[in-house]
């Protein structure tokens, strides 16, 4: 693959890439520095194999895999550098509201930013990006019981959330 | 076939339908499920509305249009100093000028 082309996968990808980047960190300048910090160690480790990669420039099909190849492989590796940076508590979750920020959550998005980083990930891709659970095993490494079952305590832990705010809302 | 269903079984489709984890093979019995039966239709629309809720809980941030100059630049950059440079001939560089539409019209 030629540096132009690898130049233009970028300047596509890069928008997908910051907002899964922002939904770990929950900081735009933190989200853009760790996007960054990715490519670079993903680049170093996998210039050769990249540059051996034969791009033919009119053939769409082959331009779209290896499309999709790089933005799987840029979102893991943008999480494994969240989990190394973040604060442990940040990886499994905890009751508080975590993140790499010092700024405050916005109130509609602290139950979110409450969840571990593997939660949040799965549930990010899963709903907003429409991710199958399928990729997002091979994109994480993870089996297909436990990419579920990050899948749905995210998804038990939002729904209840909705529930407390009814509930909330009753007694008011 | 989807008689033989009980309800919780349908009903447990129908929120895999809306989530996205229901096999493909699945699908249309859960779309005549809902097509054919107001009580599923109503969880359905349920469902929906559930789904769009989350949807708004989750942060959707954008690059604005000067971040993604610069990260592209950066990005550009990164490539420069790490990746070899390009050695494109003279043929290729036309045939992919001329692959590409120079302006297009969108109506």
């Amino acid at each position: 693959m030629k540096q132009y082309q690898l130049n233009n996968l970028m300047d596509e990808l890069v928008q997908p890439l910051f907002g899964f980047s922002y939904i770990l960190t929950g900081d735009r300048a933190i989200a853009r520095e760790l996007l960054m910090d990715a490519y670079t160690v993903y680049l170093v480790r996998e210039k050769r194999f990249l540059q051996k990669k034969e791009l033919d420039p009119l053939d769409k099909t082959q331009r779209r895999a290896i499309k999709k190849f790089l933005y799987h492989e840029l979102l893991s590796e943008t999480l494994e550098l969240a989990m190394k940076r973040g604060p442990e508590s940040l990886n499994e979750g905890s009751s508080q509201i975590d993140s790499f920020s010092t700024n405050p959550i916005s109130e509609e998005y602290k139950c979110f930013f409450s969840m571990g980083l593997f939660p949040r990930a799965i549930f990010y891709l899963k709903e907003v990006k429409g991710f199958s659970i399928e990729d997002l095993q091979e994109i994480f490494g993870l089996e297909r019981h436990r990419t579920l079952e990050f899948y749905y305590n995210a998804r038990q832990m939002m729904v209840g959330d909705i529930e407390s705010l009814y509930r909330e809302g009753d007694r008011a | 076939m989807h008689n033989n269903f009980t309800s919780e079984t349908k009903k447990q489709m129908i929120a895999s339908y809306v989530n996205g984890t229901l096999k493909a093979k699945d699908v249309p019995s859960v779309e005549e499920i809902v097509g054919s039966d107001k009580i599923y239709q109503y969880y359905y629309d349920r469902k929906v509305q559930e789904r769009d809720f989350l949807l708004q809980m989750i942060p959707q941030e954008k690059l604005r249009k000067d971040e993604k100059t610069a990260l592209n630049a950066e990005i550009r950059g990164i490539n420069q100093d790490l990746l070899e440079i390009d050695q494109v001939d003279w043929k290729t560089q036309i045939r992919e000028f001329l692959a590409k539409p120079v302006f297009t019209i969108k109506f």
